[in-house]
């Protein structure tokens, strides 16, 4: 009996199953507005079912998703970096521009390839002779001077600094536009000789090149006054000033052609 | 005599089609209520006949019906009269076993699982789900209250 139920219970569930099937087929073959809404809601529901399984292989790709992004990052992380890099570089070289546009003189704008020397305070720059260069050319930066050409090459060039023990330069400083001798004595310090006592010397006036050498331009900025001594036996007042280039973070520089 | 039999309910099926295409409409909104004669038709042939034969006659009378009432969604009431047949069918398999409440709760509950299918196909971008629980609701009362007549003023109470 028992057996006899369960077989036309079958029976029944495959003829339902039947008239189903071919009910879904005439009904989605038909092309309606009806039918395109009833699709969407079916493809809603299909997402609802199958929502766990997409859970599932997202935990499963997370991983490896994971590792790719963090690769990802760090990438970004360099290139962002670089490009921190870049924009500080041209901000700098924009204020150079600004610079070389304003200036008299003319500039030739150079990179400094090389800082130290055993022998002597220089650096070198990648201009030459095939740019012009010669030989006691001035070299100054934003600031102030920095040295001059000393040997040249095709396309480099060696640069005393101003702070080698050997290096003099003809100054102008105060009101009166008194001249004198700038003379580097340690870092970035130097005193002025020659500077008469009966001149009128305030700290932080500046000492500009007097224009008198054969070398350098007159009025570009040397050094600033740190301080006065007057209180000596000599003629000459005891003058000591801090040079104006930035010797410590140096990267370009312009050759006065 | 079985060929006498199978002609009269063959017949029958396509008086009550014709009877369906001419039933009175009630326009209601975006949609219509009607007399759903077949349906009644099928529930007391559910009830008299094994629900082998009754969901393939629900089929074909649906078919029949999709034709007279709306082509553009052909094979929709052959879907949800096969499974209505199906769900009614059920009340000859439990004759000894449910009593003759549960019996009208299943005609009731598979009128309007009939109903709604129908209304959420035909209706769906129109007007809210409430809406289409208020008109299957609406128009099972309304055929179920056609069966309850037919039962008990024609049939004696003999179905149910």
């Amino acid at each position: 009996m028992k057996s006899n139920w369960i077989a036309l219970f079958h029976r029944d569930v495959l003829a339902l199953c039947i008239t189903l099937l071919l009910s879904l087929v005439l009904l989605f073959s038909n092309k309606s507005t009806f039918i395109e809404s009833l699709e969407a809601d079916l493809m809603d529901v299909y997402l609802i079912f199958t929502s766990p399984q997409r859970w599932y292989k997202d935990i499963l790709s997370t991983k490896s998703e994971n590792s790719l992004l963090a690769q990802k990052a760090i990438q970004f992380q360099l290139l962002y970096s670089q490009n921190e890099h870049y924009r500080v570089e041209n901000d700098h070289l924009r204020k150079m521009l600004n610079f070389a546009s304003t200036t008299p003189l003319s500039l030739l704008p150079t990179n400094i390839t090389n800082r130290h020397s055993v022998m002597l305070q220089s650096i070198v720059i990648d201009v030459g002779r095939n740019q012009d260069i010669r030989k006691n050319l001035p070299v100054i930066d934003m600031m102030g001077l920095m040295g001059k050409t000393i040997s040249v090459g095709e396309n480099a060039t060696k640069v005393q600094l101003i702070t080698d023990k050997n290096y003099r330069v003809s100054i102008r400083i105060g009101g009166e536009n008194s001249l004198g001798i700038f003379i580097p004595t340690h870092g970035k310090f130097g005193i002025l000789e020659g500077v008469r006592k009966s001149m009128n010397l305030k700290n932080g006036e500046i000492a500009y090149t007097s224009g008198i050498s054969d070398i350098y331009p007159a009025n570009i900025p040397v050094a600033r006054v740190i301080s006065v001594n007057s209180d000596t036996d000599r003629p000459f007042k005891e003058v000591t000033v801090e040079i104006l280039a930035d010797l410590q973070n140096y990267n370009y520089a312009f050759v006065v052609q | 005599m079985k060929n006498n039999k199978l002609i009269f309910y063959s017949l029958l099926s396509l008086g009550i089609i014709i009877l369906q295409a001419y039933s009175p409409v009630i326009h209601l909104g975006f949609t219509t209520i009607s007399i759903d004669i077949t349906l009644v038709y099928l529930s007391i042939m559910a009830i008299l006949f094994d629900r082998f034969s009754i969901i393939f006659l629900g089929f074909f009378i649906g078919l029949a019906q999709d034709l007279i009432s709306q082509v553009s969604l052909f094979g929709l009431f052959s879907f949800i009269k096969s499974l209505s047949s199906y769900l009614m069918g059920s009340i000859r398999l439990h004759e000894s076993v449910w009593d003759k409440k549960i019996k009208y709760l299943v005609i009731l509950l598979t009128y309007f699982i009939h109903f709604f299918l129908y209304f959420y196909v035909m209706i769906n971008n129109n007007v809210s789900i409430y809406m289409i629980l208020q008109y299957s609701t609406l128009q099972t009362l309304f055929t179920f209250g056609i069966f309850w007549i037919l039962n008990t003023f024609i049939f004696r109470r003999k179905l149910i």
